[in-house]
């Protein structure tokens, strides 16, 4: 039985920077780890930067928890090599993903009605 | 990247240091960090050696990070020779951590890529008690591999070195991360005699390795890693008494110098010690 059965989206909640990361590099196609590294990079402006110990260790994590699971398909199999693991995002991923930036949304509310976010 | 693309040279490096990871952790995942790691530095040698240093720091600080983090998730079940394995990457490990100390040493002289006055400088000293760190524990697990080998009296050289630079890891590191008071004059002054206290250590260790080869390359590093700081105290120390303000490039250079050797030694010396124990399998097989 897969772990999404087991555990409830709101249980993974507040995702940790890495994993948060991760799901929404992974949210509109599969990439591997290293097209997943570059994205983080660019979505986060550069301020979030993982090292390959960080990337691999969450996304071992991560299909633990069934949040990714790894792909076959190849997005032009020409042009890449055919070693790397393409990871893409599930449902039960999407759902969790979904959540956490609801959360967010939540926060951003509560920021505004007290004023603290100023001229954002 | 692709395949054909060739990797840059440092890369054969960290293949190594994965090793440091568990085994099915490893066995995993390995392959696919080197390849992700191979593509940072194929990226960044392209903005030039600063981008690759930077890379390379990154790599190195989540190393041991998540290394720390696989192990206490499986469960640390360690033998003797899985220790002792684990210590010479330790060793090159510290070492590497050392190169990072010694760079910051030249920071006024460079421009600063950050915008901070001494950011270069500053990140090289959050390197210096985790450098100390790996020493103290990869020590650890070579007294346990050659201590048959050594006398008592050298042993226990070792073990005075060896408190003495984990102690100073652990206030460096305590340091870091504020758990001291900021204004902690007399830190420098604590630093400098325990580095001279260790490094004695390690020159004893050196011509007794010298004179019984106890490794079977590398006898010499003990030296590099050794000699050079305290040589540098001490020209210092004479330079001041004859009252000769010496330039401070010279100063700097110097101090890059001996801190960059004892970094080198430490790699040379976790690199022999990982060579010594692989040929030890070699030949017994069975074990």
């Amino acid at each position: 039985m897969s772990k999404s059965k087991q555990v409830s989206e709101k249980d993974l909640l507040p995702l940790t920077p890495a994993v948060f990361h991760i799901l929404l590099a992974l949210a509109a196609e599969e990439k591997h780890g290293y097209a997943i590294m570059k994205e983080v990079e660019v979505n986060s402006k550069g301020q979030f930067r993982m090292g390959p110990g960080t990337l691999y260790g969450s996304i071992k994590r991560m299909l633990e928890l069934s949040l990714i699971e790894e792909t076959d398909e190849r997005p032009d199999p020409e042009m890449d090599d055919q070693r790397r693991r393409y990871y893409k995002q599930t449902p039960f991923g999407a759902k969790v993903l979904k959540a956490e930036l609801q959360r967010f949304n939540d926060l951003m509310q509560v920021a505004k009605s007290k004023g603290a976010l100023g001229s954002i | 990247m692709k395949l054909d693309v060739k990797p840059h040279p440092s890369v054969a490096f960290y293949k190594t240091l994965v090793y440091l990871y568990p085994k099915a952790y490893r066995q995993e995942y390995g392959s696919h960090m080197v390849q992700v790691f191979a593509d940072l530095l194929h990226d960044a040698s392209r903005n030039g050696a600063r981008s690759v240093m930077q890379v390379w720091a990154i790599a190195l600080l989540d190393l041991v990070k998540t290394v720390i983090e696989e192990y206490a998730r499986g469960g640390i079940r360690m033998t003797k020779s899985s220790f002792t394995l684990l210590s010479s990457f330790l060793l090159m490990l510290g070492g590497l951590f050392w190169l990072p100390v010694s760079y910051g040493q030249f920071e006024q002289y460079w421009e600063d890529p950050f915008g901070g006055p001494d950011i270069l400088f500053e990140i090289g000293q959050k390197f210096m008690g985790p450098a100390m760190l790996l020493v103290a524990l990869g020590l650890l697990g070579f007294v346990l591999h050659y201590g048959s080998r050594l006398s008592s009296l050298i042993k226990a050289n070792l073990i005075i070195s060896n408190s003495i630079i984990g102690t100073m890891a652990v206030l460096g590191i305590a340091g870091d991360l504020m758990l001291l008071p900021k204004t902690w004059e007399w830190a420098w002054y604590f630093f400098i005699v325990g580095m001279i206290i260790h490094l004695t250590g390690i020159i004893i260790l050196g011509i007794c390795a010298l004179r019984c080869q106890l490794l079977t390359r590398f006898n010499v590093a003990f030296l590099l890693i050794g000699l050079p700081f305290p040589i540098y105290m001490f020209v210092g120390l004479i330079v001041q008494l004859m009252h000769i303000t010496p330039s401070s490039a010279l100063n700097d250079g110097f101090s890059a110098a001996s801190l960059a050797a004892m970094g080198l030694g430490w790699i040379l010396i976790g690199y022999a010690f990982f060579k010594d124990q692989i040929m030890i399998k070699k030949l017994q097989p069975s074990l």
